[in-house]
């Protein structure tokens, strides 16, 4: 079939799906004349032009068909008759036909013979000359315009037919036009297509629409009635506009050249999906060798048992139980199949009638149509299977062995489909074209088409399209990775190979090899938005049993956590003990009002710094995460306690957080924070004695806590019982007398019931504690506890040195006493500036609301003291015996207010401060005096 | 040594004797170890230049209460330029190259910019790079002078790469 009728390159195997036919029959007897050759602008020859330009792809039955019509044709033409009718006059014509073919071939004898052998050589040669031009499907014929449909040319109907019909229904109409030929009543068409990009339709030449319609009667999946719904189109039978049918049969330009050394997949069977490199390409351009990485069954029995348990049923199941890619091993190969079952022969090795190279690698034939050829993106590691997992060792193999692993081309090949990449300010370097080598920035992009401002030329600013232009790195420039297996990764240029770039990886500090067109530059290290393993940005995890925290950047390996106590850390997936399940997003808070608040509602920090974000987490109903797009610091996520949130649409901040800004508190909180545990906590390894139920009288120590119970361990029988605290009482192992445990609640009892978080202002649990004289005393070791658990800043800050006035200082806001150590007249302090903490206290709404004004008023206090200015204390004290007043069952608040006072001018011991608040009887002032040795230092008051 | 400047804003509760103390603190924590653009890397203050009027210069904002102190200070900055050759200690060897530290900067030097003589030798303690001809060695603790290819200036890090390919680069003498 490579034969042609003239010489006009014709394409073998391209008029496939038309169907020619002798239009009339007494055209076949005058095809002796001699018609020029290169006519060019008969009809037929034009009609040749379009028959060439026929879908090439079409399938095989049909090019049979064809190659019937051209053998004929050859024989018919030998003379160089222009015989654009077809044909087939051997097969379907009768005995007349026979005699005339046999009176042409005589005379062409005759002819030959007359004729110059020399002449004869050359017509020869000229009829079955190769055509050094491959036809490449474009419109380069010379005289395209000149074959331009005219007026007086046959018109190009089209006709709806089933979809998915279309070639049966052209077939069709060739076996009827063969029939009808032969009934003596040829069609009067000239040709029928279609096309596979316009499903549902088939064209057909005639110069009458009646024409068509007389030659699709009676097909079936032909649509000629009128459809009753569409009565716009009320002719089925619809003219191809002239300039639409030169579109119609051109075809698109298909370039699928299969080369040596090319990356290909493989469609189908055992190597589906596998990357192949094109070793030879067959003449006939249908089938290639190929080199691929075998997938030898090294354990064959094992697989096989597999497969029948799967009882061979679906190809998937074979595919996945294909044996994993490795190079080929005889020694492996002999030790599973035994001697022999491999034998060598010219330097490769045959196994199983399939051939290895000496590389291990297996050398396969396949149908080109069974390669995928377009998007294969091989990517590094493929590649290296084939070398061994060594990518370095193919490079320097590369000259000695068979495949030719050119990592440069392999560049080129995946930038080429997988398009340029680049993006404005990209510096690139053009590859192709006459501006090729010329180097400048990306301006724009639009789609394919890119502005690049030259830089090393002024040529100004010039459109390329996207694939005609590689990115360029310089040694030392900061990349990110774009694609591939190392995607986000960042480092910095170390050296460039043509279209491979080695960088050094900021995070691992190890040198990476990526592609340059998979690189950009980059400003910052490492990534945010990744994803490592099951944790993702911003998803809640857990670090320990009690801590939580967010996940706000994501590098390689490892993640940065800002858990709850607001500290960042640097930990890797395996460090963190489980990722909190989405069950946490039904987490509901409470916020400042009591109000709920869950996850994704927008809101504001009530103090604090007024920072706002939407609700990301919440973690047991207490920390709340949050994440504002405004905020820099930890990729915008922040922490805070859900009592001091408000809704974002209430009312503006109350100002910047005092305590925040003061480094002292600051200090102390996190350790404030992370005791915070349970309400009860600071109970743990208290000595009880129940008071109630059937243990009653029993002794034992609180082991732990959970909720409104304790757990405590009986002194007689090493049980541990859960039981309410109210069945609880503190026995003094010293004294043995018994004290509610509702004392040490105090702090906690406060923040129930007035509904206020301690760490959110930590004056407020101060004051409580304060005059909690136990802890003043510390005769008993549950003392300390109670110490542990007090959020008193200055503890440390001041304390060092005095540990009781540390406390007192705990509750003077007044910050000259602890830089200045008491130089400042107090009185200043408290009477005029501004007092930071009475602030605080005025807007906690437990304590506060009132605290303030109590100290401003409280006359009484300070009367009674006889002291010269404002106690602040007083106030606090004051109101910590009106509001958490139920300790203790003995409110001798006077009584304390007159040990405060007196405490003042008197230095007095503390030791029996324990007491104070518990005891029935109201100690003596001196001894109940929290603030004696405060004195020392505060002469001032 | 360059000159600088810095606003401090400071809350009033650190109002106080101590005030100025509390100034130099947050300066030092502010602007040590970090990098300006224009000047890059700073690496010590050495004084500050309006100590004593330093009020004169500030102010306290209105709606805050904090107050406004404008530093004026020296300091000694780092700012390391792409292809310039610097002496520095090295760190540590490996396979790949050696790093090398100049002060804050940490630098790579890939073996690919390291002279062809000079082989790594892993069985080496401590592992060093080993010229064939001259017997030097590049382990940790030589002094090398390098040229700088590449440099990455972090908020808080410097970082760069570097070549001991080239006259008079490389090992230099004890």
């Amino acid at each position: 079939m490579s034969d042609e009728e003239d010489d006009r390159s014709r394409q073998p195997g391209t008029a496939t799906s038309i169907a020619r036919l002798e239009r009339d029959q007494g055209y076949d007897d005058s095809e002796e004349d001699e018609q020029p050759i290169n006519t060019g602008k008969s009809r037929d020859a034009r009609r040749e032009e379009e028959e060439d330009d026929e879908d090439e792809d079409d399938d095989e039955d049909e090019a049979e068909v064809d190659d019937e019509d051209e053998d004929e044709d050859e024989e018919d033409d030998f003379a160089g008759a222009e015989n654009g009718f077809i044909e087939q006059d051997v097969s379907f014509n009768d005995r007349p036909q026979d005699v005339r073919s046999h009176r042409r071939l005589d005379r062409r004898d005759a002819e030959d013979m007359s004729r110059d052998a020399r002449e004869i050589a050359r017509e020869l040669r000229e009829r079955y000359r190769r055509d050094n031009k491959t036809y490449d499907g474009s419109a380069n014929f010379s005289d395209r315009k000149a074959n331009m449909p005219g007026p007086g040319d046959p018109k190009l109907w089209q006709v709806r037919c089933k979809s998915g019909t279309e070639r049966n229904v052209v077939n069709t109409i060739l076996m009827k036009g063969f029939v009808k030929a032969e009934e003596g009543d040829p069609l009067l068409i000239y040709s029928a297509f279609q096309r596979d990009s316009l499903p549902g339709l088939v064209f057909v030449e005639a110069d009458k629409a009646q024409h068509v319609d007389a030659a699709l009667k009676g097909i079936s999946n032909v649509y000629l009635q009128t459809p009753r719904n569409n009565q716009a189109k009320n002719n089925p039978i619809q003219l191809v506009e002239s300039r639409d049918m030169v579109s119609l049969l051109t075809m698109k330009k298909k370039v699928t050249t299969v080369k040596k050394g090319m990356w290909v997949r493989v469609k189908r069977g055992k190597y589906a999906g596998d990357l192949a490199q094109v070793n030879d390409v067959q003449p006939d351009g249908l089938t290639a060798a190929v080199l691929l990485v075998p997938r030898i069954d090294y354990e064959p029995d094992n697989r096989s048992a597999e497969d029948r348990k799967r009882k061979k049923g679906a190809g998937a199941a074979s595919l996945a139980s294909r044996a994993p890619q490795r190079l080929f091993s005889h020694e492996a190969v002999q030790e599973r199949y035994g001697r022999g079952a491999a034998f060598k022969k010219s330097g490769r090795w045959i196994f199983k009638d399939e051939e290895y190279t000496a590389d291990g690698l297996l050398d396969k034939e396949y149908p080109i149509t069974s390669l995928q050829t377009e998007d294969v993106h091989p990517t590094l590691t493929e590649i290296a299977r084939f070398g061994g997992d060594d990518l370095s060792a193919i490079a320097d193999k590369n000259s000695t062995t068979s495949i030719s692993i050119n990592l440069d081309a392999l560049a080129e090949q995946s930038r080429r489909t997988a398009g340029s990449n680049v993006q404005p300010g990209d510096r690139v370097e053009a590859t192709e074209g006459e501006l090729a080598g010329m180097r400048g920035i990306v301006e724009a992009v639009s789609g394919e088409v890119i502005t690049i401002r030259a830089t090393d030329s002024d040529v100004g600013s010039v459109e390329l399209a996207g694939k005609s232009v590689k990115k360029i790195f310089n040694v030392g420039d900061h990349v990110k990775v774009t694609h591939g297996r190392n995607q986000d990764d960042t480092g910095m240029v170390l050296r460039i190979n043509a279209n491979t770039v080695t960088y050094l990886s900021d995070l691992t500090q190890m040198e990476r090899q990526a592609f340059a067109h998979d690189l950009r530059e980059a400003a910052a290290v490492g990534t945010t938005g990744g994803r490592i393993g099951e944790y993702e940005m911003h998803d809640l995890v857990m670090i320990d049993a009690l801590t939580a925290g967010v996940i706000f950047q994501t590098e390689r390996d490892a993640l940065k956590i800002l858990d709850q106590n607001e500290s960042v850390r640097n930990l890797r997936p395996t460090q963190i003990s489980s990722k909190v399940g989405p069950e946490a997003k039904r987490a509901i808070g409470l916020d400042k009002d009591d109000h709920e608040f869950k996850v994704g509602d927008q809101m504001r920090e009530f103090m604090g710094e007024g920072r706002r974000g939407q609700v990301l987490h919440i973690h047991r109903g207490l920390y709340v995460f949050l994440y504002s797009k405004d905020m820099a610091e930890n990729g915008g996520i922040f922490v805070t306690r859900s009592k001091n949130l408000e809704p974002l649409d209430t009312r503006p901040t109350a100002g910047p957080d005092l305590s925040k800004l003061d480094p002292s508190i600051n200090q102390n909180l996190p350790q404030y924070v992370s005791k915070q545990g349970g309400n009860y906590r600071h109970l743990i390894n208290t000595k009880v004695v129940i008071i109630k139920g059937t243990n009653k009288g029993i002794r034992g120590m609180i082991k732990d806590t959970t909720g409104d119970k304790a757990r405590v361990e009986l002194e007689t029988n090493n049980k541990v019982v859960p039981l309410p605290f109210d069945w609880l009482k503190k026995r003094d192992p010293v004294s043995g007398q018994l004290t509610p445990l509702q004392t040490y609640r105090v702090g906690q009892a406060v923040m129930a019931t007035e509904r206020m978080d301690p760490s959110v202002n930590p004056y407020a649990n101060a004051g409580p504690m304060m005059p909690t004289p136990v802890t003043m005393g510390g005769p008993t070791p549950a003392s300390g506890v109670p110490y542990g658990m007090t959020p008193n800043p200055y503890a440390m800050a001041g304390g060092g040195r005095t540990p009781a006035p540390g406390l007192a200082y705990g509750m003077t806001p007044n910050p000259y006493a602890q830089m200045g150590g008491g130089k400042t007249p107090a009185a200043i302090g408290w009477g005029t500036t501004p007092n930071p903490y009475a602030a605080a206290g005025g807007r906690t709404p437990a304590i506060g609301g009132r605290t303030p004004f109590d100290g401003g008023r409280t006359p009484f206090v300070g009367a009674g003291l006889g002291a010269p200015t404002p106690n602040p204390y007083a106030a606090v004290t004051q109101n910590w015996n009106q509001t958490a007043g139920g300790y203790g069952g003995n409110n001798n608040a006077p009584a304390a207010q007159a040990a405060n006072a007196q405490g003042w001018g008197t230095p007095g011991g503390a030791a029996a401060g324990g007491n104070a608040w518990n005891g029935p009887p109201p100690p003596p002032p001196a001894q109940a005096n929290p603030y004696a040795s405060n004195n020392n230092n505060n002469e001032g008051w | 040594m360059k000159k600088l400047s810095h606003t401090i804003h400071l809350h009033p509760s650190y109002f106080g004797p101590k005030i100025q103390e509390v100034i130099l603190q947050k300066l030092y924590a502010d602007v040590e170890g970090t990098t300006n653009g224009r000047y890059g890397y700073v690496v010590a203050v050495n004084s500050i230049d309006n100590l004593t009027d330093l009020q004169a210069g500030s102010r306290v904002l209105y709606g805050s209460g904090d107050a406004e102190f404008t530093l004026q200070y020296s300091a000694i900055v780092m700012k390391p330029f792409k292809g310039e050759v610097v002496d520095a200690i090295v760190d540590k060897v490996g396979k790949l190259g050696f790093f090398a530290y100049l002060g804050p900067m940490q630098i790579f030097v890939s073996t690919f910019y390291i002279p062809d003589d000079l082989r790594f030798q892993p069985e080496s303690n401590p592992p060093s790079f080993v010229s064939d001809q001259a017997g030097e060695s590049i382990k940790r603790g030589a002094k090398v002078r390098i040229r700088l290819m590449g440099i990455r200036t972090d908020q808080t890090e410097l970082f760069a790469i570097g070549s001991i390919k080239g006259d008079f680069l490389g090992l230099l003498d004890q």
